[in-house]
């Protein structure tokens, strides 16, 4: 199977997994350490894939690896049927800025400037006009209710109401794929529930949600359940 | 593989919002950061203003006045301690030197044979005053003193020939005479003769102390008095076209006396830019290093701030780069953040620095200049300082990793 065959396949799954490892530090050195090893699994195009473990299990890791923000030391990672794992930093870039977005624990908002201003963000790199930014942004901001918070510094808002503006901003630039590293970790259990909600409600339109969480409850949401325990993962459901 | 080479084109004018938001996003320290270029340019443009404003007055001055004056003396005899060298026909002589304008001839007489007095005036009539000066001119020195009258007439070559018994006074020496009208033809004695005044000058443009004088006409002095006397030289005044000063000068001494050239002491006049840059060299120098020592703590101070807020910001940055930025996109906006802090710093500065050359300017009651490339200058030095000082830092921001958005921050 060759990669265009493949590119131009419409149902593939998002991800092929084939025996992808992480070793931080060099394999020699006797400090060095394999957070995650011959992982080996399908994640289904559409599908709500949750990422459990205990914490220093290799979520992250395994997570960066999916987001191509960080590259296997060993096996491939094939998103959307193209390889990743040797590419060109450029090429993994480029993928990033059109097909996948991320929503982080820590929000990563820009706290001085306006909830607007933030969600614009997430469609610049992705070549997006400035009014189209704004106009995705506006309507990002209505889907996750925070309409009234358009004009507002993010200083100003909730916890909560920070995940949904960076919810908002992740889905600016229409990715197919959304990778969320502990989207509910800075929330309290109401508000997580309401933003687990949201991202299930997101994901019912066909993006691939791919959510990491310690929270074995919040893991039981997730139509593909992977466990992760000392870098070994594990398919559950 | 079917990597595209080219990458997505994005807004460029979206990385510089990006910028101007960050910058406005940290307001005073920006404006901070901004004054040590502010500083640097506004010294430089205030250095740069004021030395060519103190120059253009020097000009002015030296090219309306001593630029456009020679003047000649004459070499003292010591076999001949009576005599006077200029020839009669010095002023015609000296009229056919290309770039002249007016020449005359004038010496001060002594003070022994110069005994002032008023005659026909009321009250001081008769007395001796010795606060008076008497001084023998020709009609042309008048020209190139530019004298005029308040009331009356100067001397003119006729009244000069005629070795009339004319004088003609300033008008300090009129009020202490109380000389107010001419109708009355007050006479002024001097040495025992009498002298109608003829004139009253309000100003002259050179030799100011001919309004502290009573000025005789040369001929007359020369047949009632003789030769000017020792320590009482006589002076050949020349005026010149504009630029003309060295020329004349150097063909003066044969002109009035061919056979004799040697009997002249010819001074050119002074050569403004020399003269100028002579004095304002060396301050302009250490003013120049003092601006150029503001604008490297200017730039220390970018880079320093441009490299705490790219530290400052990692997981932003990480997060640029997760969604899709390159790290050219990333150096551009540190480098755009830091080019319009010099930008706007350097266009202060040179507000501060033009302000400062008007003030002064202004009290000295000079003619303001301000190089037109000062202007323009300042921003783009401004900015050039802060690109340079920008350099490391968006190096280090383009280095910075996707994955430090997965870091726990804010
Ligand atoms: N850059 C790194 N260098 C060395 N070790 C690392 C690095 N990043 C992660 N690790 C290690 O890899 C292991 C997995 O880390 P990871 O962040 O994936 O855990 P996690 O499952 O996300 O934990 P948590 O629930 O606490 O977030 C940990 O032991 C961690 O110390
Ligand atoms: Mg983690």
């Amino acid at each position: 199977m060759t990669t265009s065959e493949s590119l131009v396949r419409p149902h593939g799954p998002a991800y092929r997994i084939q025996g992808a490892g992480r070793r931080f530090g060099d394999a020699s050195s006797p400090t060095s350490f394999e957070a995650l090893r011959d992982a080996a699994f399908d994640i289904p195009s559409g599908s709500l894939t949750t990422i459990a473990g205990p914490s220093g299990s290799g979520k992250s890791t395994l997570l960066s690896l999916l987001g191509l923000i960080d590259r296997p030391t060993s096996g491939e990672i094939v998103v959307d049927g193209v390889p990743t794992a040797t590419a060109s930093d450029k090429f993994r870039t480029q993928l990033r800025a059109t097909k996948m977005s991320f929503v982080f624990q820590s929000f990563h908002l820009m706290s001085s400037r306006s909830v607007l201003e933030n969600v614009m963000l997430g469609g610049l790199y992705s070549g997006l006009s400035r009014a189209a930014r704004m106009e995705r942004a506006a309507d990002r901001l209505a889907r996750v209710g925070l309409e009234s918070k358009a004009r507002k510094t993010v200083a100003t808002l909730s916890g909560g109401e920070k995940q949904r503006a960076a919810i908002a901003r992740a889905l600016v630039a229409d990715p197919q794929i959304l990778l969320c590293d502990e989207p509910t970790g800075n929330l309290d259990s109401k508000n997580s529930g309401a933003i687990v909600e949201l991202l299930v409600e997101l994901q019912s339109g066909g993006l691939t949600l791919v959510m990491v969480t310690h929270d074995p409850s919040i893991a039981r949401v997730g139509s593909v359940q992977l466990r992760v325990k000392d870098g070994e993962v594990r398919r559950d459901a | 593989m079917r990597e595209r080479a080219k990458g997505i084109s994005i807004d460029k004018l979206g990385l510089v919002d990006e910028a101007v938001a960050s910058l406005a996003a940290k307001r005073l320290r920006s404006v901070l950061t901004a004054a040590g270029t502010v500083l640097g340019v506004g010294v430089l443009i205030t250095v740069v203003g004021l030395t060519s404003t103190a120059r253009a007055q020097i000009d002015q001055r030296f090219n309306a006045l001593s630029a456009t004056e020679v003047t000649v003396s004459q070499v003292a005899d010591p076999v001949t301690v009576r005599s006077l060298a200029f020839p009669p026909a010095f002023e015609q002589r000296v009229q056919q030197i290309d770039g002249v304008e007016q020449a005359g001839l004038v010496w001060q007489l002594p003070q022994e044979t110069s005994a002032v007095s008023p005659t026909q005036v009321l009250g001081v009539s008769g007395q001796r005053d010795s606060g008076v000066g008497v001084m023998a001119v020709s009609a042309g020195a008048l020209n190139v003193a530019r004298a005029r009258v308040r009331e009356g007439k100067l001397f003119d070559p006729i009244v000069d020939r005629a070795e009339a018994r004319v004088a003609l006074i300033g008008s300090l020496v009129a009020d202490r005479y109380g000389i107010h009208h001419l109708e009355s033809s007050p006479a002024i004695t001097v040495n025992g003769t009498s002298f109608t005044v003829i004139g009253v000058m309000d100003s002259v443009e050179r030799h100011s102390e001919l309004l502290n004088n009573v000025l005789v006409p040369a001929f007359t002095a020369r047949r009632l008095w003789g030769d000017p006397r020792g320590s009482t030289s006589p002076q050949g005044w020349v005026s010149v076209e504009r630029g003309a000063g060295q020329v004349v000068a150097d063909q003066l001494a044969h002109a009035i006396d061919p056979a004799a050239p040697q009997r002249f002491d010819v001074t050119p006049p002074p050569d403004p830019r020399v003269l100028g840059n002579a004095v304002n060299a060396d301050i302009t120098r250490l003013f120049m290093l003092l601006a150029a020592v503001c604008l490297v703590v200017g730039m220390v101070g970018i880079a320093n701030t441009t490299l705490v807020t790219v530290l400052e910001r990692t997981g932003e940055i990480g997060l640029r780069r997760a969604l899709g930025a390159r790290p050219a996109h990333i150096a551009f906006q540190v480098l755009t953040e830091a080019t319009i802090t010099g930008l706007v710093g350097g266009a202060i500065g040179s507000l501060l620095g033009i302000s400062v050359i008007l003030a002064a300017s202004l009290s000295a009651d000079w003619t303001a200049v301000v190089p037109p490339e000062a202007i323009l200058g300042g921003p783009v030095l401004g900015a050039c300082a802060a690109v340079l000082a920008g350099v490391y830092p968006s190096i280090r921001a383009a280095r910075v990793q996707p994955l430090e958005a997965l870091r726990v921050g804010t």
